[in-house]
């Protein structure tokens, strides 16, 4: 599958969501989508499912314009939205039938339900009525019928806001699992839901993607941006004044016996700081700031 | 295609799950119970305790099914179709097809619920006529109640309001914007409008389906145009992409078929309604400017009916004596078209007035004028007078032609002394033709029946009336009486002694106003359809609404064995009955034996109900006659003190003039059917009752086939206005 945006542009009342965005996905692949909230993430992905129009650019999917092409799309498609409802008052199997139909399966239907509520280890829960189920137990529900139809593409949305440790590992197993074959893009502001699963990361930021590849790559551009240093006593007020200045951003914060240690990210590091490795979320970070840095000017 | 009927078998499966399906059919299945007894509990007094068959069973309990029923599936419809909304699921759902196919399915498989609640309902209601009420099922009024009224409403309910919903997107204001709609059909009278419960109060019993039937398809067929252009508009504003109306419409518009389709269902809807070919306006109270200088000497109409295809074929001959005008105005009846109109044989042509029902023909200044006119065509009524108030129609079972109709052209001149009426009518020899005057002779000829007839009458207004008729011959000092009745209504009249009140009503007309007007012509006293309400005189025809002997078989206990009052519960509804007839038979006296000149409150219809309301209390006593006529009498004259918009010119400039009409018409109404016979009732206290019938029967005598005026009748009975004024 290959799916290609072109000069995207999204203004919602005049205010723009998506800002000139070209992007090429083929199959295989998994990717993290990642950005703060309002980055514009859950827009694009509306587009991506064919649920909204871009102002300008195009979307084409398998070589043909999206808006002519729209009933190939959602038969290989498995979605899940960020925020979403289900049918309260049936129960997990006949959601996942009812849907089943919707998605035109008809021969292995049954097979097609056994297999994602194992998948989605809801076996125990299959007879109840989803009402009765906890906020990640609908969830799973939610994934359980994006997968029903074994999509070629995949999109979840904010797939583990909510959910418990465990069931995020399980989640993200699910996913990485799937991606063999097919595209899978999963939105999230958590860098930790990413880091072991994606091969591919596109950073998002006010409209504009300020980073598409390997995360290896990311990380390598942060390299000489990240580093710690310890300050003992009174000079803490400095060093926030100069964050707020923006010369750098404070990832973390530890309390030391001597005084406290900031980790941080910067365009250019000052010398009095000692340069680290810097983890995929300096290189977010990283990456964030130098968008903001770009934009600013 | 076979997707999409996965689809909607899956939503009918689903909805079944929910039960709420369940309960809306047992529901149905309630409410058409109650509706078989609904017209016990409106306040139309007129129709409580009709008969039970298959057309009231059926009809009643569809038509007040269909009023609450659709409201039902309306909020059924829409909360299914905000269902992913409310649920914030839309977004899944969307992912996995276009939106319209779930919307599709979902309103595909109400309307197949629709189907289902309506032959469930259907059964249920034909298993209570069967076995509670046992009485044997006429499967053709249950088809007709529940395909063509019950059913269509649902399915217009379902179209309607998902076209609302879809248009704007939001439960509160597709449901209020419903609502509106359906009262709008509740509150009109006019047979188009009225697509909720449609605008018959009953279905005949006497005259079936026929009079009614074509135009009650139509209102189906306009609905069913509308409510598919208004579900065509709201697929057009189909919201999409999370956009708004504007720019949802833009992308919908490219679908061209739908664009096509619904421009071409506004379109039809448009044309169905303005081209509509059943009705017309009738205007026959509107500056009716009568030529005085011409007047009608003789009419001789030769007509045909085909009662098959409800039409007549006709040729009316006029003669005229013609004191210097030049032209003559007919009121024509817009549904009959004139093929042919001749001037002392000349064929001419005449002028048609624009916007009124009248046509202008040119006469030669010469004393003796005869206009020939042909025509032929169906008789339309007013929108507003379908199956309720219908002046005249043509149907296979029946025919019935007021002379209100203008079903024979009326010439809008001044009648003469006598008019010579003297023609016929062909109808098929299944039906019993009741004619006007004296019937000459009754022709076979292929399949059909000459009715041959004469009269000599002060006005030419003639009616027809036909069905399979019952006759019985009755004399009464001399006056033969012809009472005509369906068999079907034979065992009411028996038990209820119809023939005898009858009898004894012209009895007592003869005794205390006179004799009756004519030896040569028998009174013809005619039972005819509910699709006109109340009861008719004119000339020697009398015509009352079937209603009054088609009451359920529960009125026997009001009489004994002996004929005497036993049970008071529905004495009244018999009083009524018996007051209709007992009035229009009064008119003979008043009206065609003395013509009163109308001088409000001064009328014949004063004079009519004084002496049904002697007879009634005659035969039923003052408590009955009191209650029934006196009290809401008094009651209504009252209350005519209370038209202060009336009595107060301010106020009348300030409001519209149709308003203004219709309340000086319910006044003048009050004071002549009201106020009138009180003011006789008061001149009867003050004389005494001896001497002041004595007095009437002078005044009957001396104008006898006469005029007589108000302040005539004052002196000769030696009153004064102020005399027998009420307060
Ligand atoms: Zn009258």
């Amino acid at each position: 599958m290959n799916i290609k945006l072109e000069n995207i542009s999204k203004k919602y009342k005049g205010v723009k969501a998506l800002d000139n965005i070209n992007l090429e996905i083929n199959s295989p692949a998994m990717i993290g989508f990642v950005g703060p909230n309002g980055a514009g993430k859950s827009t694009l992905m509306k587009m991506l499912v064919g649920q909204l129009l871009p102002t300008s650019g195009s979307i084409t999917v398998d070589g043909v314009p999206l808006n002519k092409n729209e009933k190939h799309l959602k038969e290989r498609l498995g979605y899940l939205p960020q925020d979403f409802g289900l049918y309260e008052e049936l129960t997990v199997e006949e959601f996942l039938d009812y849907m089943a139909c919707l998605k035109g399966i008809k021969e292995n239907k049954g097979e097609s339900i056994d297999r994602v509520i194992s998948m989605t280890s809801l076996e125990e829960k299959r007879k109840f009525r989803i009402k009765t189920l906890s906020g990640g137990q609908k969830q799973r529900v939610g994934i359980a019928q994006a997968i029903l139809n074994n999509p070629e593409l995949l999109i979840v949305d904010e797939p583990t806001v909510g959910l418990d440790p465990e069931e995020r590992i399980k989640f993200r197993n699910l996913f990485s699992e799937g991606s063999k074959d097919k595209i899978v893009i999963l939105s999230t502001h958590i860098i930790e839901d990413i880091e072991s699963i994606c091969n591919s990361i596109i950073v998002l930021n006010k409209g504009n993607i300020l980073f598409v590849g390997q995360p290896s790559e990311l990380v390598k551009e942060a390299l000489d941006h990240v580093g710690t240093i310890e300050i003992k006593g009174n000079d803490r007020e400095k060093i926030l004044e100069s964050e707020m200045k923006g010369e750098f951003k404070i990832t973390s914060t530890v309390i030391t016996p001597n005084g406290t240690k900031y980790r941080v990210v910067s365009e250019s590091l000052p010398s009095s700081f000692e340069k680290i490795t810097p983890s995929l979320e300096d290189a977010y970070v990283y990456c964030m700031l130098k968008g903001e840095v770009q934009n600013g000017k | 295609m076979a997707n999409k009927i996965l689809l909607v078998k899956n939503e009918i499966k689903y909805m079944f799950k929910e039960k709420v399906i369940i309960l809306l059919i047992l529901a149905t299945c309630i409410i058409l119970a109650i509706g078989i007894n609904s017209l016990n509990m409106t306040n139309d007094f007129n129709l409580f305790y009709i008969k039970r068959n298959s057309s009231t069973i059926s009809f009643n309990s569809a038509k007040f099914g269909a009023t609450i029923c659709s409201l039902l599936f309306a909020l059924f419809t829409v909360l299914k179709l905000d269902k992913d909304k409310r649920k914030r699921s839309r977004t899944i759902v969307e992912s996995n097809l276009d939106y319209l196919y779930i919307i599709g399915a979902r309103i595909f498989s109400i309307i197949f619920y629709a189907v289902i609640t309506t032959i469930i309902g259907m059964i249920a209601v034909m298993a209570i006529q069967k076995l509670i009420y046992n009485i044997p099922i006429d499967i053709s009024y249950y088809l007709f109640s529940y395909l063509i009224i019950f059913f269509p409403t649902l399915l217009f309910s379902i179209l309607m309001i998902s076209g609302l919903y879809l248009l704007t997107e939001s439960l509160d204001m597709s449901v209020i914007t419903f609502g509106m709609i359906f009262i709008n059909s509740l509150e009109s009278n006019n047979y188009l409008l009225t697509w909720v419960r449609t605008n018959l109060d009953i279905v005949s019993d006497f005259a079936g389906i026929g009079p009614i039937g074509n135009t009650i398809i139509y209102n189906r067929l306009l609905w069913f145009l509308i409510s598919l252009s208004i579900f065509g508009i709201g697929l057009l504003f189909r919201r999409r992409y999370e956009s708004g109306v504007g720019s949802s419409f833009l992308i919908n518009m490219k679908s061209k078929g739908l664009l096509t389709l619904t421009i071409l269902v506004i379109l039809g809807s448009g044309c169905t309604y303005t081209k509509e070919p059943y009705t017309m306006e009738l205007m026959n109270d509107l500056d009716i400017s009568i030529d005085e200088n011409i007047c009608l000497d003789g009419i001789c109409p030769e007509i045909k009916f085909d009662s098959e295809n409800g039409e007549m074929d006709a040729h009316v001959s006029y003669s005229f004596i013609n004191n210097g005008s030049n032209t003559i105005k007919f009121d024509i009846n817009d549904g009959l078209k004139i093929n042919s109109l001749k001037v002392n044989g000349e064929e001419i042509v005449y002028q048609k007035i624009k916007n009124k029902n009248v046509i202008e023909v040119s006469i030669p200044d010469v004393e003796k004028v005869n206009v020939d006119i042909f025509y032929s065509g169906s008789v339309k009524c007013d929108k507003n007078g379908v199956g309720r108030g219908m002046p005249g129609y043509i149907s296979k079972e029946s025919i019935y032609l007021l002379e209100a109709s203008n079903w024979i052209f009326r010439p809008l001149i001044a009648e003469g002394d006598m008019i010579d009426i003297s023609g016929y009518y062909i109808a098929p020899d299944y039906l019993t033709m009741v004619v006007p005057g004296r019937l000459v002779d009754v022709e076979t000829i292929d399949g059909n029946k000459k009715w041959i007839f004469e009269y000599s009458s002060h006005t030419a207004d003639i009616g027809a009336f036909a069905a399979k008729y019952e006759k019985a011959q009755i004399e009464v000092n001399n006056v033969a009486v012809e009472f005509y009745y369906t068999p079907k209504h034979e065992e009411y009249v028996d038990n209820m002694k119809i023939v005898d009140h009858i009898k004894s009503m012209m009895e007592y007309y003869t005794q205390n106003i006179g004799e009756y007007y004519s030896k040569d012509y028998p009174l013809k006293i005619v039972e005819v359809s509910i699709y006109k309400r109340g009861g008719h005189s004119s000339e020697n025809v009398i015509t009352f609404a079937e209603n009054t002997i088609n009451r359920d078989n529960s009125m026997y206990s009001i009489l004994n064995k002996n004929n005497e009052i036993e049970d008071f519960r529905k004495v009244d509804i018999y009083a009524n009955d018996l007051n209709l007839i007992a009035h229009e038979v009064a008119h003979q006296w008043w009206g065609t034996g003395v013509n009163v000149i109308d001088d409000t409150p001064w009328s014949c219809e004063g004079l009519a109900n004084y002496f049904s309301y002697k007879y009634i209390q005659k035969e039923f006593g003052d408590m009955v006659s009191s209650g029934v006529f006196l009290q809401p009498w008094k009651y209504r004259v009252n209350e005519l003190k209370n038209y202060y918009y009336i009595n107060n010119d301010d106020m009348k400039e300030k409001l519209n003039e149709r308003f203004i009409r219709s309340l000086e018409m319910e006044k003048r109404q009050a004071e002549l059917y009201y106020l009138m016979p009180l003011k006789l009732l008061k001149g009867e206290e003050i004389q005494g009752e001896k001497v002041f019938l004595e007095g009437i029967q002078g005044v009957y005598r001396r104008h006898l086939l006469k005029d007589l005026t108000y302040d005539e009748f004052l002196q000769e009975m030696n009153l004064t206005r102020e005399a027998i004024d009420v307060d």
